[in-house]
């Protein structure tokens, strides 16, 4: 499998499912949803495909695998949500059991990223000012933003607790997430120059991907994006889309890499 | 001989930590009855393609020290 191919595969998929969003009269509808799902199963099937080459006794493979339990848990998430709203009419049913394997990648993706930040013995006494600087800037920037969309306002007292713990779960996972993603900046600086550290690039770029959508979700657009209102709906969801897609090019490309160091050293050892 | 045997498992212990199990399995078919020279080269090529240049030097080092070799 080359490299070349996967990216070409990947931004056709992404370009076909948002000319079928843009051309779709209505995008609130079975086929577009399980449209949509495609994309979320794809990143758990492939995730878990791409880190079994790993095994469990590596510390970078154990990050990985973890990070690979997250997207995991996402798409079981997903699959239950379509479930759960098309077919199971329980759709204003709070909590919900997609809502548990939502909240569930949070912690599983900060086991992950604190594996791999350990693993890379980063050293915030080495790291740059400058890149330092960079790195809590926005750091405050995002939990301001997400602590006061996403929990403070998210809080509603005319609901029972539970319902308020699930809603304020997802902005306590952004506000984790945020953490994670500042995390895997230091991780891929400490990598400089290595297939490594545009692993973990990629992994923060689909973390923020993820990040903005869900911001704009849960902040200005949730209810447009239910209801199905262009442009509003089609570009969250292409956010997560793209979120997912980034994930999963990022653990391939990875997988990529390791299997072909792997060719390589067995065709030298046939060889000998 | 000696030596040879435990810079294998040194670096076999480098690239099982970055590169996994299998691929760590195959190094140390690889690496058997290979010079420490060519070891040290080849776990190097790995390693700087997949850490860069700095880290690789940083995981070798610490790992050849912690060896006592």
């Amino acid at each position: 499998m080359k490299i070349r191919t996967i990216r070409i595969v990947f931004l056709a998929s992404f370009l076909t499912i948002l000319a079928v969003y843009i051309m779709s009269p209505n995008i609130v509808t079975i086929p577009m949803q399980a449209l949509y799902l495609i994309f979320p199963v794809a990143a758990a099937l492939i995730a878990l495909y791409a880190s079994r080459i790993f095994g469990f006794k590596s510390a970078n493979g154990r990050a990985i695998l973890l990070i690979t339990g997250g997207v995991v848990c996402w798409g079981i998430a997903e699959v239950i949500g379509f479930v759960l709203d098309n077919f199971l009419a329980v759709d204003n049913l709070i909590p919900r059991v997609d809502s548990f394997f939502f909240l569930l990648a949070y912690p599983i993706f900060g086991a992950g990223i604190y594996q791999c930040f350990i693993t890379s013995g980063v050293k915030l006494k080495q790291v740059k000012k400058t890149l330092l600087a960079i790195v809590v800037s926005i750091s405050i920037i995002l939990t301001t933003l997400v602590g006061y969309f996403g929990i403070y306002q998210a809080y509603d007292p005319s609901v029972d607790l539970l319902t308020n713990i699930v809603n304020i779960g997802y902005g306590i996972g952004d506000l984790i997430l945020i953490v994670l993603s500042l995390l895997t900046i230091l991780v891929a600086s400490e990598y400089k120059g290595g297939k490594l550290a545009s692993f973990w690039k990629i992994m923060t770029a689909g973390f923020f991907v993820f990040l903005i959508a869900d911001t704009l979700f849960f902040t200005m657009w949730g209810d447009l994006v239910v209801e199905g209102t262009k442009p509003y709906a089609v570009i969250v969801e292409m956010l997560w889309v793209a979120s997912y897609q980034l994930l999963t090019y990022g653990l391939l490309e990875n997988y990529v890499h390791i299997s072909s160091v792997q060719k390589s050293i067995k065709l030298k050892l046939s060889q000998k | 001989m000696e030596q040879t045997s435990k810079l294998q498992k040194v670096a076999v212990d480098l690239v099982l930590k970055y590169f996994g199990q299998g691929t760590a399995e195959i190094y140390n078919h690889f690496f058997d009855g290979e010079s420490d020279e060519d070891i040290l080269s080849s776990v190097n090529e790995i390693m700087v393609e997949y850490l860069g240049e700095k880290k690789a030097k940083e995981e070798i080092d610490k790992y050849i020290e912690k060896a006592g070799l």
